[in-house]
């Protein structure tokens, strides 16, 4: 915020005519960077020429098996569906869990003090050392990828929406109050909208959260066809180009979640705050 | 801008950001009672030790009160120091080398705005990127050994400490760079003077996401790569279905874990306070 303004404050003096000078400059800058871009590209792909082994992947090697990958994979689409599923689904039942467990720890001290051990315990253990009992309880399997994923996202999205409704300006409930609101329409029309910008920061968190834990499951547990595991079998086959360019379509959907829904929300409600 | 919406994971961490007539005004006394802890406490060991005790076969639950058990015995074996300080050996090294890279690249890139803009993007890519999943990179060019783990380790650490400096930077008053340039402060003074100084709050509490990542990051090293420390405990227990023991080892993690994160909120709090 206080960046915001001084950049403002310094921007006041230094030009007359401000949009002239903002196109030239973005201009110059898709070129640095792409002449970056370029740099990185060649160094990489000279450096393990050099030094590397013939398996490594390299750039050039990487955008050849780009068509390969992902139209004559029999094993890709099917992956990316089984492990997506289990992603969502999970995603979808910890929103709901998660929030609904921190809202009511916002508004009610009692069930806060005796959840927060265990909120912040969960949210505290390492994953993969849960994983061992979940595999113990429901053996290696997909139901133990979806229950890791849950174990993962819960937390986040429980202290976030904690945090939200404990913020609930008290001039708004006040005033709901004050018209007669009933217990649901303050619920409905005040705590989850006044916490929303915590709920999706909680959300870019256990969207992340989720992500590693499913690779993490299908990792360990070592058995199906999801797309961890695939990116496993490839990277340990020395198809590291692949590899790469299956872990792409797992960054694409990482950086839809953190920042694709966060931008489409903030179209739709736009009285968010910039945090 | 897109930097900005990479960041706000800290968000959570600064909840007091909100409007001045917030709910928390209104605290209570800083010593009540907490009657909820003792009963949620209460209730969840009663659960765990009736399920336990009468409702679970015993191969996939064990009560409490076994756990404890487990507990004490895991802390009065060797096996056990040992492989903590393994972890904790590996955890400090992948967490020096993160920290250190992750806080020299985030000011470069901050600093030079022109490679800084593609730089970043591919920072920020990365991040979004489950850094579990390289991992069989790393296993099939390195091998086995303990620098591919802190490798594993560093990279978890690197990102958040990273993305979070560069933050910091951006954010350096440009009325103290213009003063310090007017006085005739070369670049490396201003950076020592100004930059550095003012990035470093910042940068703190990407530090402070490290350190929980880096942990992490320990724990999926010796899980998947040459196994050792706490990671092979864990493996150990679960395969030999020492129920007890697995229990007892994961609730070593957690307190591990509650005191990382708690060490860490420790000092991103003293530096927030430099910051004003």
């Amino acid at each position: 915020m206080a960046a915001v303004v001084e950049s403002a404050v310094a921007g006041v003096g230094t030009t007359a005519t401000p949009t002239v000078k903002k196109k030239r400059r973005s201009w110059k800058n898709s070129i640095a960077w792409l002449a970056t871009t370029l740099v990185i590209l060649i160094i990489w792909q000279i450096g393990v020429g050099l030094f590397g082994k013939d398996y490594m992947a390299t750039p050039i090697g990487v955008i050849t098996a780009v068509p390969d990958v992902l139209f004559n994979d029999p094993k890709l689409w099917p992956g990316v569906w089984e492990t997506f599923a289990v992603v969502f689904r999970g995603l979808i039942l910890s929103v709901v869990v998660g929030t609904a467990l921190g809202l009511i720890m916002g508004r009610v001290t009692f069930v806060a003090d005796a959840l927060a051990p265990y909120v912040n315990g969960f949210y505290a253990t390492p994953m993969i050392a849960v994983l061992p009992i979940i595999t113990l309880w429901l053996g290696f399997n997909t139901s133990a990828t979806f229950a890791l994923v849950v174990f993962a996202a819960i937390p986040p999205m429980a202290v976030a929406a904690w945090d939200g409704s404990r913020t609930i300006p008290v001039r708004y409930l006040e005033v709901a109050k004050s018209f007669g609101a009933r217990r649901r329409d303050v619920w409905v029309g005040i705590a989850i909208p006044a916490s929303l910008p915590y709920l999706l920061a909680g959300f870019r968190l256990a969207s992340g959260r989720a992500l590693s834990a499913v690779v993490i499951a299908e990792f360990l547990i070592g058995t199906g066809d999801g797309l961890g595991i695939h990116i496993m079998r490839l990277a340990q086959n020395f198809n590291h180009n692949e590899a790469i360019v299956a872990i792409m379509i797992l960054t694409m959907v990482g950086l839809f979640l953190a920042i694709g829904i966060e931008r489409i929300l903030r179209r739709r409600y736009p009285w968010f705050r910039k945090s | 801008m897109s930097s900005s919406t990479v960041d706000s994971p800290s968000a959570t961490a600064n909840p007091k950001s909100g409007p001045s007539d917030s709910k928390r005004a209104k605290k209570k006394s800083p010593r009540r009672i907490r009657f909820g802890l003792i009963v949620g406490l209460l209730i969840g060991a009663a659960i765990w030790e009736l399920a336990g005790r009468f409702y679970f076969e015993p191969i996939f639950f064990k009560p409490l009160s076994e756990v404890i058990l487990a507990l004490f015995n895991l802390f009065t074996s060797p096996v056990f120091w040992k492989a903590l300080t393994e972890s904790l050996q590996l955890f400090v090294a992948g967490f020096v080398i993160g920290t250190f890279l992750g806080l020299a690249l985030g000011i470069v890139i901050g600093r030079i705005t022109l490679i800084g803009s593609a730089l970043e993007s591919y920072v920020t890519v990365l991040y979004v990127t489950p850094p579990i999943a390289m991992i069989p990179f790393v296993l099939s060019i390195l091998g086995f050994g303990y620098w591919p783990k802190a490798i594993i380790v560093s990279w978890f650490v690197f990102f958040p400490v990273c993305i979070t400096t560069i933050e910091g930077v951006r954010a350096v008053s440009p009325r103290l760079l213009e003063v310090a340039r007017s006085f005739g402060s070369g670049e490396a003074r201003t950076w020592k003077d100004v930059v550095i100084p003012s990035t470093l709050p910042f940068a703190m509490s990407g530090i402070r996401q490290g350190v929980a990542l880096g942990f992490v990051g320990v724990v999926a090293a010796e899980f998947l790569l040459d196994a050792s420390g706490i990671g092979l405990l864990l493996r150990t227990y679960s395969r030999l279905y020492q129920t007890d023991n697995l229990f007892a080892a994961v609730i070593v993690m957690t307190f591990l874990g509650l005191s990382v994160m708690a060490i860490g909120k420790w000092v991103e709090k003293r530096f927030a306070t430099w910051r004003q």
